[in-house]
């Protein structure tokens, strides 16, 4: 599970609907982290699909910028038309780069906890969360 | 464990996408979504007509998703796999945002009590004129898709096509049969779906 994908993910137990995003992180295992092809264009169009809070605040939970060894990103969204390179990449590194392999996904809300196992959430509920 | 091996209806819609190939790279997707993506041929073969795009594909049972995993790895295509009901762990936050969701549905006509189950099953099983899996994702559908969204979906005759297309009429969609074909005796379609007036009929 990449970076970007977590920034889409939400809690969807009924009634969670306040404070349910983003999902807080907590691994069993180190992130994987595997380099991708840098595209500018494509970088510039998700800018604005990100949700940055929740980008810069997962990004420095996990302990990214140290890791990557890349400035911090903004926790507001920049300009798409005039951000700079330095920041496209950090922004695709995160996003694209860092693979939560092994771990959980907790709801900061409800308590509700989603495991991640071989890179894939399960978001499934149980009956009575539906 | 099991998962839904490409048939028919899998070939069918992979026709049709190839069909829309230019009609789909013609609006830059930059979020695709497959719904029930079973082996992954299809999410795969849809990163191969639009590149430059973020896929993710969901299902319900962890066989087809380590089966989408696998096949996403050795295409070398990046897949974002989530095991959800639908979209449901991601509508929120791709509201108006997919550009291309492509669906092929548990069509076949069951009893109510096989539908959405954790196993193979759940690839077929449709309940009540096949369509309780459709009907619960249509009305979702408005907020779910982008401006100049393309939905492609499966379905059979007995699925009622017409009173689909009435139902997407209805929300501000256009529907267009892509392909037809019969094969076993069921009457396949892939119909395409595309908001009144972006130019997608």
């Amino acid at each position: 599970m990449k970076i970007l994908t977590h920034n889409m993910l939400m809690c969807n137990v009924k009634g969670c609907d306040k404070g349910n995003f983003p999902l807080r992180i907590e691994l069993s295992e180190p992130v994987s982290i595997q380099e991708t092809e840098f595209n500018e264009d494509f970088a510039r169009r998700l800018i604005g699909k990100v949700d940055w809070p929740a980008l810069a605040e997962t990004a420095a939970a996990l302990g990214l910028y140290d890791k990557l060894g890349i400035p911090e990103l903004p926790s507001t969204p920049p300009e798409a038309a005039t951000a700079d390179d330095a920041l496209l990449k950090a922004m695709h590194r995160v996003l694209l780069e860092v693979q939560v392999i092994e771990g959980k996904l907790v709801c900061n809300n409800c308590g509700k906890a989603y495991s991640v196992s071989k890179g894939i959430p399960n978001m499934l509920l149980t009956q009575d969360e539906l | 464990m099991e998962y839904y091996d490409p048939a028919e209806d899998t070939h069918l819609l992979l026709d049709a996408l190839n069909e829309d190939a230019e009609r789909i790279r013609s609006i830059e997707p930059l979020f695709c979504v497959e719904i029930g993506c079973g082996s992954g041929v299809v999410i795969v073969e849809l990163a191969k007509i639009a590149p430059g795009a973020v896929r993710f594909a969901t299902d319900i049972n962890p066989a087809a998703l380590a089966a989408t995993q696998r096949l996403a790895a050795d295409s070398g295509v990046p897949v974002e796999l989530v095991r959800t009901d639908l979209v449901a762990a991601l509508e929120t936050r791709l509201r108006g945002r997919v550009d291309v969701l492509v669906f092929n549905p548990p069509y076949v006509p069951t009893e109510s009590s096989e539908v959405g189950t954790p196993d193979i099953s759940a690839a077929w099983a449709g309940g009540f004129d096949g369509r309780e899996v459709i009907d619960r994702l249509l009305p979702r559908l408005p907020a779910l898709l982008a401006d100049r969204a393309l939905f492609y979906m499966v379905a059979l005759q007995e699925n009622r096509p017409k009173e689909i297309a009435e139902t997407m009429r209805r929300m501000g969609f256009d529907s267009k049969v892509v392909l037809r074909r019969r094969a076993g005796g069921e009457s396949l379609y892939v119909v395409r779906y595309s908001r009144t007036g972006a130019g997608g009929g």
